[in-house]
């Protein structure tokens, strides 16, 4: 599943320890998301999605 | 020192505390000479210091690497605690087999088993730092340590089926079953490194 969880984070100027932090997550976590090499499970896609105030479709896609 | 050489160090120094662990408990259970038992405390304790270092240095450096070095998430600090936790008991285990020999010598008959519950009462606690450690992870982290339980685990009990047909069929040296633990730690702990490395 391609994302643009990198995008959005670095608009916001934050690291990915910040994200890391911010989603209760490891730091390993968010930059596997970002790679690509991990598909999140839904509470933590509904919980990225309300951080970034974006829709789960807006930040995920499976094309 | 980039994160690639870090993990190559951390991967190095695990491979060699995890060998002085097993080499220094089973020169226990064979009654070696005690200057050397002395002089393999002292390796294996220096081993795991030095690896628990490590394993500190090593997420401090990815950290810096992504531009942060700022508080880290609540699984983060878990799986640092954790790899300070794991080098600590690594230590009190051999301790404990030193400890629970010295006991089992001094007793008569129905209280030997006095001498084992020591490494075992530390085994238990061992155990019980492991699961927390696991739980206190994020969800992709307790995949990655399901998965490299599964190949440790299996992995450990292949090779043991194995040993044990050449020991019983080809006169092969005997290994003693309680070094099965130390062994699964360290292919547990080659396994996650290897998915770290692909994750980091």
């Amino acid at each position: 599943m391609k994302n643009i969880l990198r995008d959005l984070r670095t608009g916001q100027g934050w690291t990915q320890a910040d994200l890391a932090l911010r989603l209760g997550v490891s730091r390993q976590t968010i930059n596997a998301l970002e790679a690509g090499r991990y598909d999140p499970s839904l509470p933590l896609a509904f919980k990225i999605a309300r951080l970034f105030e974006r829709r789960i479709e807006d930040i995920f896609s499976d094309q | 020192m980039n994160t690639l050489g870090h993990r190559i160090v951390f991967t190095v120094l695990l491979i060699l505390a995890v060998g002085a662990l097993i080499v220094t408990s089973h020169a226990f259970i064979r009654d070696v000479d005690w200057t050397v038992r002395g002089v393999l405390i002292a390796l294996t304790l220096l081993l795991w210091g030095v690896w628990t270092v490590s394993c500190r240095a090593m997420m401090r450096a990815q950290m810096r690497e992504q531009g942060g070095d700022g508080p880290l998430s609540p699984p983060d600090a878990a799986l640092m605690n954790f790899s300070v936790l794991q080098g600590v008991l690594a230590v009190v285990f051999v301790l404990s087999i030193l400890i629970g020999g010295r006991i089992t010598g001094g007793l008569a008959s129905p209280w030997t088993w006095l001498g084992p519950a020591v490494p075992v009462a530390v085994l238990i606690l061992w155990a019980a730092v492991f699961i927390r450690a696991v739980r206190a992870g994020d969800e992709m982290q307790q995949t990655v340590n399901m998965r490299a339980i599964a190949i440790a685990g299996g992995g450990v009990v292949f090779a043991a089926s194995v040993w044990g047909m050449f020991e019983t069929m080809a006169g092969a040296p005997d290994f003693p079953a309680f070094l099965l633990l130390p062994v699964f730690c360290g292919v547990y702990g080659l396994a996650m490194a290897a998915q770290a490395g692909r994750q980091r």
